[in-house]
């Protein structure tokens, strides 16, 4: 469903698709925040390990969506011209002067 | 449709300003130039002056404030310059353009009564023409005709050719209401030509032949005085001539000798009679000017000559008249006039001896005038003018006089002088000045901004960093008095606000003078530092206008270049700022420096170089000495370097960074670019040399980039998010040519960007069937020109713009030297519907907000004019990433819009040029623009991002906001006693 969702989102910065963007990041990282409450959950859970593991690749599945998401926006600052404000001007090596004939 | 819309949303909407923003910014100086006729009326209540200029301007000046009443601008050509002015009742006549085309001004509103068209022929001198107790006509005297219009509406009553006008040069002009002409011509060395002609039908009713074979030219040496008496000076044989031109045929020598009077050596003498009405005879008596300084009052009547009264050390005579009274007017020294200045601003320069003959200086410039009764040469009582000129020692030029009888029959008088340095002072009894105008500024030639100092709170706080600490509690006391400092300052402002606040803003003066001169907050004001063509040099605080000083640098001859360089600014402090002014005279090519502080206009203490060569340019470098001053390099004409300030550590910098220093220099005349590197021993040797033939083109502009300028973005992203890097080549040149064949099939403009290090040419373009005059900005990575283009008969825009392309070279320092790919050029044209008079693109103070292109126009408007609108990569045909980009599409013409107009209704006369400079707002550009006038404003080419609005709703925004505070105190209370109220239940 949230593939789906995303399709539909399309890949234009509004509000809709970024809160969505935003939820869908939101989510697995809360679920991976509260993974010790997940695994206490899971304590009585025979094949605890891989119960854990699943939920942990699911969350990371997720957040790469997510992710993904937010670079086909242009939301992740991959290129160089996200850090052009930064660039700064090359120092100058030579000194020139002088014009028309005074 | 759609991308016409788009494009519409996309054009940043123009900042015009509100009806109550008119002023409160800006301001606007006009002026008139200097006085070349001016006619004061002779009556007691009125209320203007009529004067035409050297800068071709006809204009009447209220005679109580100096403000223009009413002005009138001709062509800045010699086209308009005006030859002649006469005044008559209402009526002021003007021949202007070389004496073909006569007009005549209605003095009270300015309106134009006629202008008439007058055939060719080298103008000699006009005069109005009176008949029988009615001036009527005006007569134009040319090389080779006179004609005589009628005064009421410009036609022609008839024109006469003049006999032996190959040989004979007509000069003089004279009638007194008799009904006749005479007109006076010379062979030179040979004879007088006595034409005289009858008004009435222009018949020459007399013709006689005077000889004269001492006399080269009439001009000056020759007058007319009582009823149609010629008096001539000789030179040759130290005497007067003296010849009645109705009568008699001869001249009569009457030699000096006779009146025990002498002659100054080498000098020209001049006689200077009046004629106060064209229908009356002239007075009897006249002026004799015997050396620089020296007058005699004599009189010829009734063919004796007669000796009233000597003046040894006068300055300027004048006549002047009212009713039948003729009084004359001597300005002299208080004390001794001195010849030449040996305190002079530079020494050991051979600029000042050339001048020396003329220059009598008033050692203490105090001047008084003195009215003299002429019949008699009578010095009439209480008649003193007493005046100080200030000591930079500008002398008077000129004097004009306007006398009025008092109800006890007295005479009183007002005095219009005007100096050398183009001052125009209106004096009244006893010596007060009534008003004055610099009218030098109506040709300002290099302007410089510069921030104005901290304030004295501000300087003690910078000041108690800048000592060395003395103990813990001295360095606490120190700190709490500068604070206290403070306190008062800010306690004193709000004072001054809330004083403020209750008058209306036309009434609210803020007194700006040298002593409370202070930055302010962001930096908005600023002294604006003007060179003018008279070599006057001032100081106008930029918010007001104000003059706060003013400095004559009397060695300057008139068609000397300047250039003015900020060497150390007022950001040093202790340390007084420093501007440095350059001044090459044209004739003798010979330079000097002045030195100078621009906040208090004061000779700097440093003693400049003295430059024994003449100097072809110089340049600025960023280095500094202990002193914080920039080190200026001057490049003589043997290629050799001063150094400005050259101490040793200086010389040492120098000397490390030598290899890294390099000159260009242009001479237009031989077509010739040459790069030059400085040497470690401060010589140069030549790394590079262009040359452009002159025969086919010349080169009319060299620019290169602004040192000062700041780029904040390296590249531009693209609709790909990848990024095309700008090519910021700090020593690339523009070089404009224009072809040297006018031929409008033929004509060209060539535009070559070349490297100022290397000499390499990375672009040059040759425009077929363009045109000049060329104007060019060059900034950042791009340049714009305007030119007229013949094939299709408009004004053109080009913009090129230079890439590196996606991948920048050396992303950390840039050397000219190290350049493998030469960078990728863009170009597009526009058409634009208006010539242009002046061009400059807005700066600001890190380069974030986007650049705007300020046009002068010939109208007098500015307009500001977005930079991408002249953008070579609009798409013809929008796609979706040039839409991404914001790119606007193409379309070739861009259009004047009045609201982009930044001086609104406020047109500046005859626009030269517009300057730039930065605040220390990102989003506040400053400007000016001079010309005949001088208009300061300040421009947003963002918008104000950086500030509240100027209508921003303080009381709204702040009782919100308390309200909202209180509501919350509230409602928290209310919430508590419920809160306790269900507890107790």
């Amino acid at each position: 469903m949230n593939l789906f969702i995303m399709y539909m989102a399309g890949n234009t910065i509004s509000i809709f698709p970024a809160m969505m963007v935003c939820m869908m990041g939101w989510r697995p990282l809360q679920a991976l925040m509260s993974l010790s409450a997940t695994l206490k959950a899971l304590e009585s859970s025979s094949r605890r390990a891989l119960q854990g593991l699943v939920f942990l690749v699911g969350n990371g599945l997720g957040l790469a969506l997510a992710l993904y998401k937010c670079q086909a926006m242009g939301l992740l600052p991959t290129r160089p011209s996200d850090w052009l404000a930064f660039v700064a001007p090359p120092q100058r090596m030579e000194f020139t002067g002088g014009g028309l004939i005074l | 449709m759609a991308a016409g819309l788009w494009a519409l949303l996309l054009l940043p909407l123009a900042a015009a300003v509100y009806e109550d923003q008119v002023g409160k910014f800006d301001w606007r100086q006009q002026y008139v130039g200097k006085l070349k006729f001016a006619s004061l009326e002779a009556s007691q209540g009125s209320k203007k002056l009529i004067v035409a200029t050297e800068k071709n301007v006809v204009a009447a000046l209220n005679s109580r404030s100096g403000e223009i009443l009413w002005r009138h601008v001709d062509k800045g050509t010699p086209e308009g310059a005006i030859d002649a002015m006469m005044i008559h009742g209402q009526d002021a006549i003007t021949v202007s353009n070389a004496g073909r085309i006569l007009r005549s001004w209605e003095t009270n509103i300015g309106g134009l009564n006629w202008e008439m068209s007058l055939d060719t022929g080298s103008f000699q001198v006009a005069s109005l023409v009176g008949l029988q107790d009615v001036v009527k006509y005006v007569a134009v005297l040319k090389k080779a005709a006179i004609s005589l219009h009628y005064l009421s509406n410009g036609h022609q009553k008839w024109v006469e050719h003049l006999p032996e006008s190959e040989s004979t040069q007509y000069q003089l002009l004279y009638s007194h209401g008799t009904g006749v002409i005479h007109v006076l011509g010379i062979v030179p060395q040979s004879h007088l030509n006595v034409l005289t002609f009858s008004v009435e039908d222009g018949e020459i009713t007399k013709q006689i032949r005077v000889a004269a074979p001492w006399l080269k030219s009439l001009n000056g040496v020759c007058s007319v005085v009582g009823e149609a008496v010629l008096v001539c000076m000789d030179m040759g044989t130290r005497s007067l001539y003296v010849c009645s031109l109705e009568t008699e045929q001869e001249m009569k020598q009457i030699p000096l000798q006779s009146l025990d009077l002498e002659f100054a050596d080498g000098f020209q003498p001049r006689i200077l009679a009046t004629q106060p009405n064209v229908i009356s005879p002239s007075r009897t008596q006249f002026f004799l000017q015997l050396s620089p300084s020296h007058f005699s009052l004599l009189q010829y009547k009734h063919g004796l000559l007669s000796h009233l009264r000597d003046f040894q050390q006068a300055a300027l005579v004048s006549f002047a008249t009212t009713g039948e009274k003729t009084v004359a007017a001597v300005l002299t020294c208080r004390s001794e006039l001195k010849p030449g200045s040996s305190d002079d601003l530079h020494a050991g320069s051979t600029l000042e001896d050339s001048r020396k003959q003329e220059s009598l200086t008033c050692s203490n410039q105090t001047y008084n005038i003195n009215l003299y009764l002429v019949e008699t040469g009578q010095r009439l009582l209480d008649t003193t003018i007493t005046f100080t000129l200030e000591q930079s020692g500008a002398k008077p030029q000129q004097l004009y006089i306007q006398v009025f009888l008092k109800k006890d029959d007295s005479v009183g008088y007002r005095a219009l002088v005007q100096t050398e340095d183009h001052m125009l002072i209106f004096l009244q009894q006893p010596g007060k000045v009534v008003w004055s105008r610099e009218e030098s500024l109506a040709e300002v030639v290099s302007l410089e901004m510069v921030d104005l100092p901290l304030t004295g709170a501000q300087a003690e706080l910078e000041g108690e960093f800048g000592k060395k600490a003395d103990g813990l509690l001295g360095m606490f006391l120190k700190r709490l008095s500068s604070q206290l400092i403070l306190l008062q300052a800010w306690t004193a402002h709000l004072w001054k606000m809330f004083y403020d606040a209750r008058k209306p803003r036309s009434q609210i003066k803020n007194e700006i003078n040298i002593d409370n001169l202070a930055r302010d907050e962001f930096n908005l004001q600023k002294m604006m530092v003007m060179v003018t063509a008279s070599g006057k040099l001032f100081g106008i605080e930029s918010s007001s206008g104000t003059i706060l000083w003013k400095q004559y640098l009397r060695n300057v001859k008139p068609g000397s270049s300047f250039k003015l360089m900020v060497q150390r600014t007022t950001a040093h402090f202790p340390h007084p700022p420093q501007c440095t002014l350059l001044v090459k005279d044209r004739e003798t090519k010979m330079s000097f420096l002045y030195v100078f502080n621009p906040i208090f206009g004061k000779r700097s203490q440093v003693a400049p170089p003295v430059l024994k060569r003449p100097i072809l340019q110089t340049l600025l470098l960023p280095i500094m000495d202990q002193d914080y001053a920039k080190v200026l390099l001057l490049i003589d004409d043997e290629y050799k370097v001063t150094a400005f300030p050259a101490t040793k550590n200086v010389l040492r910098q120098l000397e490390e960074i030598a290899h890294s220093i390099f000159f260009y220099l242009v001479d237009a005349e031989q077509g010739r670019l040459s790069g030059f590197r400085l040497k470690k021993d401060l010589t140069t040797e030549e790394s590079w040399e262009v040359i452009i033939p002159t025969e086919v083109q010349r080169i009319v502009t060299v620019k290169g980039k602004r040192s000062s300028e700041h780029v904040h973005s390296q590249g531009r992203v693209m609709g790909d998010r990848s990024v095309l890097y700008k090519s910021l080549n700090p020593n690339l040149l523009a070089v404009v040519t224009e072809s040297t064949d006018t031929h409008h099939e033929r004509t060209f403009i060539g535009i070559y960007l070349i490297d100022g290090v290397t000499g390499r040419i990375i672009h040059s373009s040759v425009q077929k069937k363009a045109k000049g005059p060329v104007h060019m900005v060059h900034s950042e990575n791009w340049v714009v020109y305007q030119y007229w283009n013949t094939k299709a008969r408009r004004n053109e825009f080009t913009v090129l713009e230079l890439y590196e392309g996606t991948e920048q070279y050396n992303a950390t320092a840039f050397s000219s030297l190290d350049r493998p790919i030469l960078p990728q050029v863009l170009q597009q044209s526009y058409i634009f519907p208006s010539a242009i008079s002046a061009m400059e693109a807005t700066i600001t103070e890190r380069g974030i907000t986007s650049r705007h292109l300020l046009i002068g126009l010939p109208s007098g408007a500015i307009l500001s004019l977005p930079k991408a609108l002249l953008d070579p990569r609009r798409p013809e045909i929008p796609t979706e990433q040039s839409r991404e980009e914001n790119l606007i599409p193409y379309s070739p013409d861009v259009q004047i819009h009045a609201e982009r107009f930044i001086n609104y209704n406020q047109t500046i006369s005859r626009m030269r040029g517009i300057y730039t400079a930065p605040s220390g707002l990102e989003s506040t550009c400053l400007v000016v623009a001079y010309g005949l006038d001088i208009y300061q404003t300040r421009v947003y080419p963002s918008k104000q991002f950086d500030v509240l609005k100027d209508d921003y709703d303080y009381v709204l925004i702040s009782s919100v906001l308390f309200g909202l505070v209180f509501a919350t105190m509230i409602t928290k209370r209310l919430a508590q006693v419920k809160l306790l109220n269900r507890a107790w239940r």
